[in-house]
């Protein structure tokens, strides 16, 4: 990735450039997701502290669309993007390139407050804008600081400035400053700092096009040659003095004291008694939401696929001759049965996304990190690991990348072990079947606690962790920025919100095709000779029976001894969203008839758990809260912590599951 | 004037920074958001956790209660407190940067 890992001859040898490798890309660019502009074009890095507004003015240059939120750590992964830019001045870069219509390569990297930072995403940012051999690195930094607290945002912008290369500063937050009586003089600034500043607003698209001319006219300029820095002064002596001395000349202050508006809601979303009652109320009411509201847009997409666009694809199928074959089977009852589930799930995903968006934009959840800090000091974990373990919520994967913003590769390690005992949305889609078939008006309650258990299951194994495996766990103590509350834009959370359906879909649709077609080919094939032929055979006597029913019997002390049960846990192993349509396909084929999905698996745990549906449902909710979340976490985890640890997490979740299903299940009968 | 930690200092009484925090990590993380010896503090109100919600810089910062106790501050009268801002001269910080 970088030379600190590469030895000096080796980095000499990669960066040579011989007619067989005619196309080199620059290592600053070498990393991340996304487009970049034709080679040789130039390489424009955003940095800045985290939420600042990077990923929105990069979404703003680029047309992208990256994560973007109101707390530190929203950019885990670095993003390319294409900046189409008009040629400025006739002896312009541009110009000199052969037309007036140019493009260059933005990179949106992770916040960080200063170039010597110790978690990976800030040191991330020094590899590629400071640690890069000669040409290898950005053509232009733009640094982007916050108008309102610009002492602590020049700290970056000094240490940027010492390098050579070209530097460009772009004010935000200035309506958050004026609030708090502070006017940046942007012409004063660039006198002091000497380099240009440009102020604007990225939240509102304002100032862009300025900062886009600048931008093309600094490219057309020679790089700046590295500043030395006065003798008899350490480092950061000198930075601050020069800091003292910008926001002196910058910026004008009305000396009046305001209490702000976030300090006033902090009186009530930081309380010592009602803070929390908040948090808990807030969780309880986003998912309450999800559970009432998405309901009906739910039933409204099953009734679509599995009535007209089933039986639309069995008519065209019968049409050309096919009606009854296994191609049949295969389109119907696998292809649209499997992807037509999961798609009745997005309304649901999709307001989970949104709630969360809202609650990101706004600020709150950078208070619910500091109020569950003390329980997260608990089990050895820092506050800022409430961020990655909240995200886990919605989705398991990204929550695990968002573990890169702790410095602490144990606590890292940790969290990512914790992340998939969060419940995300697949299971949530589960838990939501299983409460309205269950527990009728209670439904609600019973998801709810499924989340309540999912945070004792977090905090109890993260204490044992910590006093077993990670007795000396460094502590990590609480410093977090707390940024100002802000009302959520519709334009914003749309884009979130867009930004993580999309991935979730892009990750998860191509499992849960390939895991149902397994599924679908598993039921096609006979588990003996004489049992009829390749899909034309009974559930039950199908090699995904014969796997199932010989697996069943492990669950019988946790009441869900039946083989469809153990099936779909099977299938839940790759992906949580296919378990709905692994049941409605076990028993569309083994029934045939029009009895609703819910009334046989009601049916099911009446008859697996003796007459104690109730306990046994329990046991199940249990199971599946704990057990594996999906192929595409283990993929995720072992990209963060390794194979061997993600293999010791399936072995853990394995264990805790069926150890507490069998528990509730045995305590939950004898009540 | 009296150096005392921060845990001990009352909401809204006026604080200058005495000195950096102690622990590395948080001493950098704390640098950067403007804990510098001579910075103005103040603290805004404490959680049911024990984490303190402090001015620091013009902005807001959450610092844990046990890094609250190892925090170095001195009160300042009201009189000369005025709006939290940066120092007027350079210091020297305890660890080095960059």
């Amino acid at each position: 990735m970088s030379l600190l890992t590469t030895s000096p001859a080796k980095a000499k040898r990669r960066l040579s450039l011989t007619p067989l490798r005619p196309v080199p890309v620059k290592q600053c660019c070498r990393q991340g997701s996304g487009p970049i502009a034709a080679p040789g074009e130039p390489i424009v890095a955003l940095v800045g502290a985290p939420n600042v507004g990077k990923s929105t003015l990069f979404n703003a240059l680029t047309g992208a669309r990256a994560s973007v939120g109101n707390w530190p750590g929203t950019t885990v992964e670095i993003a390319r993007g294409i900046w189409r830019f008009e040629a400025g001045e006739p002896d312009s870069w541009a110009k000199r390139r052969g037309g007036p219509q140019r493009q260059a390569t933005v990179i949106d990297l992770p916040g960080a407050y200063s170039l010597d930072s110790l978690s990976p995403d800030e040191r991330l940012t020094r590899e590629l804008v400071v640690d890069v051999p000669p040409g290898e690195g950005p053509d232009l930094v733009v640094a982007l600081v916050d108008a309102a607290h610009l002492s602590r945002s020049l700290f970056l912008v000094a240490q940027l400035r010492e390098q050579a290369g070209r530097l460009v500063v772009a004010v935000t937050m200035t309506d958050m400053a004026r609030r708090h009586g502070i006017e940046v003089d942007t012409y004063a600034l660039a006198e002091t700092l000497g380099v240009p500043v440009v102020a604007i607003d990225p939240r509102h698209r304002s100032g862009i096009n300025n900062l886009a001319r600048v931008l093309s006219e600094q490219l057309s300029q020679p790089p700046t040659v590295a500043r030395a820095r006065q003798a008899g002064l350490s480092g950061d002596d000198e930075r601050f003095a020069w800091i003292t001395q910008a926001v002196a000349q910058g910026t004008q202050e009305s000396g009046e004291t305001q209490v702000r508006r976030s300090d006033k809601v902090d009186r009530w979303i930081l309380h010592p008694v009602l803070g929390p009652i908040i948090f808990l109320a807030l969780m309880w009411a986003v998912f309450e939401i999800t559970t009432v509201v998405a309901a009906p847009l739910q039933d409204g997409l099953d009734w679509l696929i599995s009535g007209p666009v089933s039986n639309g694809a069995s008519a065209a199928l019968g049409a050309i001759g096919l009606g009854g074959s296994w191609v049949e089977g295969l389109v119907v009852s696998g292809l649209i049965a499997g992807v037509g589930s999961l798609l009745t799930f997005v309304p649901l995903m999709a307001l989970m996304f949104v709630l969360l968006a809202l609650l990101e934009d706004s600020g709150y959840l950078a208070r619910a990190a500091v109020l569950t800090d003390r329980v997260m000091g608990a089990i050895g974990l820092p506050g800022r690991a409430f961020l990655p373990i909240v995200v886990g919520f919605g989705c398991n994967v990204p929550g695990i990348a968002a573990t890169r913003t702790l410095p602490q590769a144990q606590h890292r390690l940790m969290t990512c072990l914790l992340i998939p005992f969060t419940s995300c949305t697949a299971r949530l889609t589960v838990f939501v079947m299983l409460g309205s078939i269950f527990f009728d008006r209670w439904a609600g309650t019973a998801v709810f606690l499924s989340y309540v258990a999912s945070i004792l299951l977090i905090v109890v194994l993260g204490l044992l962790l910590r006093g077993t495996v990670w007795r000396n766990l460094p502590s990590d103590p609480l410093v977090i920025d707390l940024p100002p509350y802000q009302t959520p834009t519709v334009r914003l959370t749309a884009a979130v919100t867009w930004v993580r359906l999309k991935g979730f879909l892009q990750t998860a649709a191509g499992i849960i095709v390939a895991t149902v077609i397994v599924v679908w080919l598993l039921q096609a094939i006979p588990a003996g000779a004489g049992l009829g032929g390749f899909g034309a055979v009974a559930v039950e006597q199908s090699l995904y029976g014969a796997i199932a029913r010989g697996i069943a019997p492990v669950f019988a002390g946790a009441g869900f001894a039946q083989w469809q049960t153990a099936a779909a846990l099977i299938v839940g192993f790759v992906a949580k969203e296919a378990v709905i349509s692994s049941w409605a396909q076990t028993y569309a084929v083994a029934d045939g008839n029009e009895v609703a999905l819910g009334e046989h698996v009601r049916l099911a745990f009446e008859q697996s758990s003796g007459g104690h549906p109730i306990a046994a449902v329990a046991a199940f909710m249990v199971f599946f809260l704990a057990y594996t979340p999906c192929v595409a976490t283990l993929a995720a985890q072992k990209r963060e912590i390794g194979a061997g640890w993600t293999c010791l997490g399936v072995g853990l979740q394995l264990a805790v599951a069926f150890l507490l299903a069998v528990v509730t299940f045995q305590v939950g009968r004898l009540l | 004037m009296t150096v005392m930690s921060l845990a001990a200092a009352a909401p809204r009484q006026p604080l200058v920074v005495d000195a950096p925090a102690v622990d590395p990590a948080a001493a950098h993380r704390l640098m950067t958001l403007g804990w510098r010896p001579g910075a103005r503090v103040q603290i805004i109100r404490r959680t049911l956790g024990g984490a303190h919600i402090i001015a620091l810089a013009g902005a807001r910062v959450a610092v844990g209660r046990r890094l609250a106790k190892e925090l170095q501050v001195r009160p300042v009268s009201p009189e000369a407190a005025g709006p939290v801002r940066l120092p007027d001269r350079p210091v020297r910080l305890g660890g080095a940067a960059a």
